[in-house]
């Protein structure tokens, strides 16, 4: 029975590989697409919390379930708004698009 | 079964069932279609015509093949692979007899749906790398159809899920003893044919396909035995999936009159495949901006409609719900057929459509 | 799964890093989707051995077979001109590899040396309890994600359509 720490271990792999990402590629859908994949590492957490939990299972699960429909709407509207600013620009480097720049 | 046992069996018709339907349909199709427009189809080759399939086989091995030059070849070899994954995942759920599934998922239904998006992807990606216009529009249609229409296939799943209690398709099977759920909801079995054609990108919703209009679509640039990959083994093996679930949801599984046996679902099977072909052979194609108004307007509201009653009716009669939905749903799917032309004839977007034309 | 054993964990664990790693440092946009559509996948079958059935298909369901299609249309919608001018060792990305190592080994130091009060629980599918649980206690969180969702829809038409031209 492979640990609990070990599924915990590979949730904190994928978000750092996901926070590289975001800090290091320039193309906004990439930066949306990394993400993702942090919102994926938390779930991953969430769900190896809840089937090893003492209390029993379903809440984890439950949990997950509104992080992935939350998830697909901020994927939605983010990359609406990337399309829209690629309309205005043709850009889609993030280091430019700096508009609400104070 | 014993593990590898169970294994062997499962790679044996997960790659036989795809095959088998890649070599019997394409020739069906050619044969009942010309039958249905009062000419024969190819009856040359072998008796009757029967050995048609093996030289179709032999002609599109041997021809040339060509990768369209500034596209991206890993993408271009990958997308079928992708698409592929479909037909052999998804005939893993089926019942075909009482204790013999490959895989008996508490959650089947759910996956019969959740493997149809791989072939989603691989169509989107062998649009997009044939680096052609025509294959990425019809790509891009084929897709945005197919994932319009699965809203309305899921809830009708939904609704047969209800009816059952549970998400397991043996259990589905298993409550279709005493009558099958085409009698309780027909009106769910005729929005599920709906929505399977367009899923399976069949006429009347062809258009990503359609030769008159984007020449091959997303097939465009796949020749030779890639074109027998996506036709045959994709495109075929989608519809004996979608025939299978229909077989398994609405008309009872391998049930028969006497004992069930494997052989009663592959009846069935064929049914809906000759239902398939016959659409191809009857129906006009519809307009991409007709299907997509079909499927948000009219479909979505009716299944949702049919959703809430049906869910309505189970919770106030807790015990015996299967006649009162019986009877909503043949008076809405009888409205339905009946009204849709008047109706849509009176409609804001008919109006809309002439004015636009005068 | 009672007894899932570690070799395949991490063959798992491998489908889930190796595609997200190269997903981060391809060129092609294209391939990074499709990096990240394996990764996906990985993160489906890792619930499955948590024995989130019903998890599995939704991820299946919502990120493979919606949001990497969304995603899809957007790299295709939006092919800059110039070709892809990813100029990937610029100022940040420099300091982004030891910083992400740093919170990788910061997050699991942390997390494996916590104390947990745990019983791994026998085979049991969590779909029931599961639904249980999200329509008798957990409705309001329900129906407030299908507001969020209505909203996304509105500001999603609303962003994409174009502006008329006059």
């Amino acid at each position: 029975m492979t640990p609990l720490q070990y599924y915990l271990a590979l949730a904190a792999a994928l978000f750092a590989v996901g926070a590289w990402g975001v800090v290091a590629r320039r193309n906004i859908i990439l930066v949306v697409m990394c993400l993702e994949l942090m919102l994926n590492a938390v779930n991953i957490a969430l769900a190896a919390f809840s089937n090893y939990s003492a209390i029993g299972p379903g809440r984890g699960e439950v949990f997950v379930f509104i992080v992935l429909a939350v998830a697909a709407a901020e994927v939605a509207v983010g990359l609406a708004i990337g399309i829209a600013m690629y309309r205005l620009r043709e850009r889609l480097d993030v280091d430019e698009l700096d508009d609400l720049k104070g | 079964m014993a593990f590898f046992e169970h294994l062997i069996a499962a790679v044996v018709i997960a790659v036989a069932a795809p095959a088998l339907s890649a070599i019997v349909f394409p020739f069906a199709v050619r044969r009942l279609s010309g039958f249905m427009s009062d000419r024969l189809g190819p009856n040359r080759v072998g008796p009757a015509g029967l050995l048609q399939p093996m030289a179709d086989f032999l002609k599109l091995l041997l021809k040339e093949d060509i990768t369209p030059d500034r596209s991206d070849r890993l993408l271009f070899m990958l997308a079928p692979v992708i698409a592929f994954i479909t037909p052999v995942l998804a005939i893993s759920i089926i019942p075909f007899s009482q204790g013999f599934t490959i895989a008996n998922l508490n959650v089947g239904l759910v996956y019969v749906v959740a493997f149809g998006s791989f072939t989603v992807l691989g169509i989107l990606l062998a649009g997009w790398a044939s680096h052609n216009k025509y294959s990425l529009l019809g790509g891009l249609r084929s897709v945005a159809q197919m994932v319009s229409y699965e809203v309305p296939m899921i809830l009708n799943i939904i609704i047969i899920a209800m009816l059952v209690g549970s998400l397991s398709l043996n259990n589905v099977v298993g409550a279709q003893g005493r009558v099958w759920f085409i009698a309780v909801q027909p009106l769910a079995f005729v929005v599920f044919i709906i929505a399977g054609m367009a899923e399976l990108n069949r006429t009347p919703f062809d258009l990503p396909e359609a030769e008159s209009e984007l020449v091959g679509g997303y097939m465009t640039e796949y020749g030779g035995m890639r074109f027998g990959f996506f036709y045959g083994l994709v495109e075929w093996g989608n519809a004996t999936i979608w025939s299978l679930t229909g077989a398994t949801l609405f008309l009872g599984g391998w049930r028969g009159p006497f004992a069930g046996s494997p052989g009663w679902l592959i009846l069935k099977v064929l049914v809906l495949v000759f239902v398939v072909i016959w659409f191809f052979s009857t129906f006009p194609r519809l307009q991409i901006d007709q299907l997509m108004n079909f499927a948000w307007k009219v479909l979505i509201p009716l299944s949702l409609v049919n959703l809430g009653v049906t869910g309505l009716l189970i919770i106030l009669l807790p015990n015996n719900f299967l006649p009162p939905v019986a009877a909503f749903s043949w008076v809405s799917v009888i409205a339905f057929i009946l009204l849709f032309q008047p109706v849509l004839k009176k409609s804001l977007i008919h109006k809309r459509l002439r004015r636009a034309a005068a | 799964m009672n007894g899932f054993s570690t070799p395949l964990f991490y063959i798992v664990a491998a489908i889930v890093i190796i595609p997200a790693v190269l997903m981060v440092s391809f060129r092609n946009l294209i391939y990074s989707a499709v990096a990240m559509i394996v990764s996906f996948t990985g993160v489906a079958i890792v619930f499955i051995t948590l024995n989130a059935e019903l998890l599995a298909a939704a991820q299946l369901l919502i990120y493979v077979g919606a949001i990497s299609i969304l995603i899809l249309f957007a790299i295709m919608l939006t092919k800059q001109r110039s070709g892809e001018i990813q100029l990937f060792f610029h100022r940040q990305a420099w300091a982004a590899l030891p910083a992400a190592v740093i919170l990788a080994a910061v997050l699991g130091v942390v997390l494996g040396r916590g104390r947990y009060n745990y019983a791994p629980r026998p085979q049991n599918p969590a779909t029931a309890q599961l639904s249980r649980l999200l329509f008798n206690q957990y409705a309001l969180p329900f129906e407030l994600v299908s507001l969020v969702l209505l909203v996304a829809i509105a500001g999603a038409i609303l962003l994409a359509k174009r502006e008329k031209r006059r």
